[in-house]
């Protein structure tokens, strides 16, 4: 016996010195912010959903209202609301209503108050399985304080990432994510860049190229039902929610399937009257709007946040309901199909 | 609790440590420490159904107290019914109460008439198929007079709940396991030691192989309505080798652990892939399933006995049974009637004995014509997987519709974030030590052992970190055997 546990403790050992050094590498670099939730010395995109969760959590009482979606809800800044409330952004990379209802469960039981939600919505609700965010560690929920650490300390330490730490770390521009106060990143670089150059930067050719994951597909409704869930969830927790359609950016716009976006306005319709800022309009189709092909700025943002919460009478955007669904549907439907002709001239 | 997971890292060495230096004096205490950690180790999961397994022991155990106490064969007939409808009933209800009310309600409206009935909320308990054969093999065996009740309610029990076989088998005999508990057992260094390596080889299977595979198979069967014919046929050769790795690798993680602690369960897979003939692969893949059918249904029902009529009828029952017994779904019962009906030549011609060894044995390599044997074999079971892993049986003819056409002349198209060429690479290395391995009762039980020691323990070191690695990378997959 003695011989045998000799040679098993030697080989336990020589296989610990490989996660001994990774064990190190995570402590000391962090590359998500989960284990020592430092933002001031985080480079790369941190797990938002897991570190914002787990900041409201720690402070229950410090706001009241909530935006939630994917980054795309990112671009509206809670200190730009002016109505009662205490607002916090939520939203996380491909954050899914079927992960809010989730995440607003955790919060519940952990006694958060919520008394807001404004939740945006786009095609990655109707495109993205939340199965495909099970395996992404950036993408991680909040379970309880200790369930992460034993994950996020054996990360083997991923070869991108690790260029992408060391490049940033002497990077002027390099973003900084607020997570403990508005809860968006901040970095103010490109929209400086584009306002001081914007014919250069609406003639950028990242423009052309539409936003897609290859593990995009349909499933309009699923995501309806998850909403439904959601609303359903509200209603009993006496949660005030109101629903946004982003502003997709047309290239984006167009690489979806249309059937399943005017399945999806006419669904969510019938489950809650909206705002829609979607579809090929003046916003969507002016490159300067926008960073890239999947997040306008922030200013559009702002100016969605205006309409929405404070009323404000703007052309941009409408409000949908099951009265006006068909109807817009149809002015959509005859406006993509102008686009495409005058693209074709 | 998985056993690819740090929990069971960290329960497997406490439980050895004080199995061996705490408990080792007293045999009943060692066996009653057996059932509290194989109750805690079930309870990991899930603690709600401990009570299952334990009302299956218990009425187990009093049966067969029972039938040793009554000789009139009329009563004995009436315990054997009441074990075989308790335990086949739990399976009934957990596993099979939805899918016959499904398919009455389809039955019905495909006759004109609706009903409404609705379905349970069930959740399938963990292992529940394993264990209810487990069990029954016992009251069977002691009805006919095979073995001995047992008085010891400790040993039987830690006999139906032993934990490194509980929720994936393999299903062991009361004939082999029980008397086990009986005997005092010894630390054997070469045992332990040969049970480590199996271990290892399991590890290596289901972490490196099953797991790997699992993602491009996921992927590849989720898109059947848009991937190609070529692209489906490689998704179902992936799930051909996740299946194997994760099965064959779980049942070898039982078997070494069990070694660890002085048992000896019998062989589960022995290289499956090469065999010649499906009643080969048959004979070779879940041995312990195949055997507890052949013992249990296919003898009773009267085997190859009493004409052609009767071998063909009793072959379709066991497959199907046993396709059944996988799962609630048509697509297990046509996989099994499929392997009928792969094995029915032979068995009409009565062929299916005709490879009781193992394929080239005492030589490197095959000849061409088993080589040709083996591949044909490969294929076919190839196909019936597709049924095996399909959600429906449309999508089954779906994918074979585009393998056999010219769409599997098309290019292979699929996203994964593991390159293929690796995991090919992997298969190669896993069939290769396999092909070595193929006359012992695991891979790694003889290969290296003629080389350099310290060369042998790098190799062993190599695939413990690369299973580290693997797994690393990979989130903790469930056996896919765990839902059956």
């Amino acid at each position: 016996m003695r011989k045998f546990l000799y040679k098993i403790l030697l080989f336990v050992l020589l296989l610990c010195i490989g996660p001994a050094y990774v064990v190190y590498y995570n402590l000391k670099h962090d590359p998500y912010g989960v284990v020592l939730g430092n933002m001031e010395t985080q480079f790369t995109e941190p797990n938002v959903r897991f570190l914002k969760v787990k900041h409201l959590i720690n402070n229950p009482n410090k706001h009241d209202s909530y935006i939630m979606g994917s980054s795309r809800a990112l671009k509206m800044n809670p200190d730009s609301i002016s109505i009662p409330g205490k607002w916090y952004n939520l939203a996380y990379s491909e954050g899914l209503p079927s992960e809010h209802i989730i995440d607003l469960k955790t919060l519940l039981a952990n006694d958060v108050q919520i008394k807001r939600l404004l939740i945006a919505v786009d095609n990655i609700t109707y495109y993205v399985d939340d199965k495909v965010h099970s395996n992404q560690v950036p993408r991680k929920r909040y379970v309880n304080w200790h369930d992460p650490y034993f994950e996020f300390v054996f990360l083997k330490p991923d070869k991108k990432l690790k260029k992408t730490i060391e490049a940033q770390i002497d990077n002027p521009n390099k973003p900084f994510y607020d997570i403990y106060g508005t809860g968006m990143p901040q970095s103010s670089f490109k929209d400086l860049w584009a306002t001081n150059n914007p014919e250069k930067y609406v003639a950028n050719k990242r423009f052309e190229k539409p936003t897609w994951a290859f593990y995009y597909t349909p499933k309009v409704d699923l995501a309806l039902k998850e909403i439904a869930q959601l609303i359903e969830l509200c209603n009993k927790e006496n949660i005030k929610i109101e629903f946004v359609v982003n502003p997709m950016h047309k290239a984006t716009f167009l690489k979806q399937d249309l059937k399943e976006y005017y399945s999806f306005l006419k669904g969510l319709a019938a489950l809650a009257p909206y705002w829609d800022f979607s579809g090929l309009n003046e916003i969507t189709t002016n490159n300067f709007w926008y960073y890239e092909t999947s997040h306008f700025r922030t200013v559009i943002g702002d100016r969605m946040l205006d309409i929405v919460l404070e009323g404000k009478e703007d052309t941009f955007g409408q409000r949908i309901t099951k009265d006006n669904i068909d109807q817009v549907i149809s002015k959509k439907k005859e406006e993509v199909l102008r686009y495409k002709e005058q693209e074709k001239e | 609790m998985l056993f690819n997971s740090v929990a069971f890292a960290l329960f497997l060495p406490t439980v050895f440590l004080l199995y061996w230096f705490v408990f080792k004096k007293n045999l009943k205490l060692q066996n009653f420490f057996i059932v509290v950690i194989s109750y805690f180790f079930y309870g990991w999961w899930d603690w709600k159904f401990l009570g299952l397994i334990l009302f299956s022991t218990v009425v187990d155990y009093f049966i067969g107290r029972g039938l040793l106490h009554f000789k009139e064969l009329k009563f004995r007939k009436l315990l054997l019914w009441t074990s075989i409808c308790v335990n086949i009933g739990l399976l009934g209800y957990f596993k099979y109460f939805n899918f016959f009310i499904d398919n009455f309600i389809e039955a019905f409206s495909f006759l004109g008439l609706k009903l409404h009935v609705s379905t349970l909320q069930i959740i399938l308990p963990v292992g529940i198929s394993f264990y209810t054969f487990q069990t029954l093999s016992y009251t069977i065996d002691v009805y006919r007079e095979k073995l001995k009740p047992t008085k010891d309610f400790i040993a039987f029990a830690a006999f139906v709940s032993f934990f490194p076989q509980l929720v994936a088998g393999p299903i062991e005999r009361a004939t082999n396991l029980l008397p086990q508990f009986f005997v005092k057992r010894k630390f054997n260094y070469a045992n332990a030691m040969d049970g480590l390596r199996q271990i290892l080889w399991g590890f290596f299977k289901k972490v490196v192989i099953a797991d790997t595979c699992a993602e491009y198979a996921n992927t590849i069967f989720a898109s059947t309505d848009t991937a190609s014919g070529s692209t489906l046929l490689i998704g179902a050769l992936f799930f051909t080798f996740q299946i194997y790795g994760d099965f064959s690798g779980y049942s070898d993680i039982a078997i070494g652990t069990s070694r660890l602690f002085g048992f000896k369960l019998n062989q589960n897979f022995a290289t499956p892939y090469f065999s010649r003939d499906v009643a080969e692969f048959w004979r070779r893949w879940h041995i312990s399933l195949s055997t507890w059918f052949r013992d249990y249904v296919y003898i009773p029902l009267g085997g190859s006995r009493g004409g052609s009529f009767n071998k063909i009828r009793n072959t379709f029952i066991i497959f199907i049974v046993s396709g059944f017994w996988h799962g609630a779904n048509w697509t297990f019962i046509v996989w099994g009637a499929l392997n009928a009906l792969y094995i029915m030549p032979l068995i009409i011609s009565n062929k299916n004995r005709n490879y009781l060894n193992v394929v080239a044995e005492g030589k490197n390599l095959p000849t061409l014509r088993e080589l040709g044997a083996m591949l044909l074999t490969f294929g076919l079971t190839v196909i019936a997987w597709i049924f095996f892993r399909s959600e429906n049986i449309n999508q089954a003819f779906t994918i074979l519709k585009k393998i056999f056409s010219t769409d599997l002349f098309t290019a292979v198209a699929f996203r994964s974030s593991n390159p293929v060429g690796w995991t090919v690479l992997y298969i190669l290395i896993m069939l290769g030590i396999d092909w070595k391995g193929r006359s012992d009762e695991h891979a790694l039980a003889s290969f290296g052992m003629n080389w350099n020691k310290y060369l042998r323990y790098v190799f062993y070191y190599s695939i413990a970190l690369f299973v580290l690695y693997t797994w690393w990378n990979t989130d903790e997959q469930q056996f896919i055997y765990f839902q059956f």
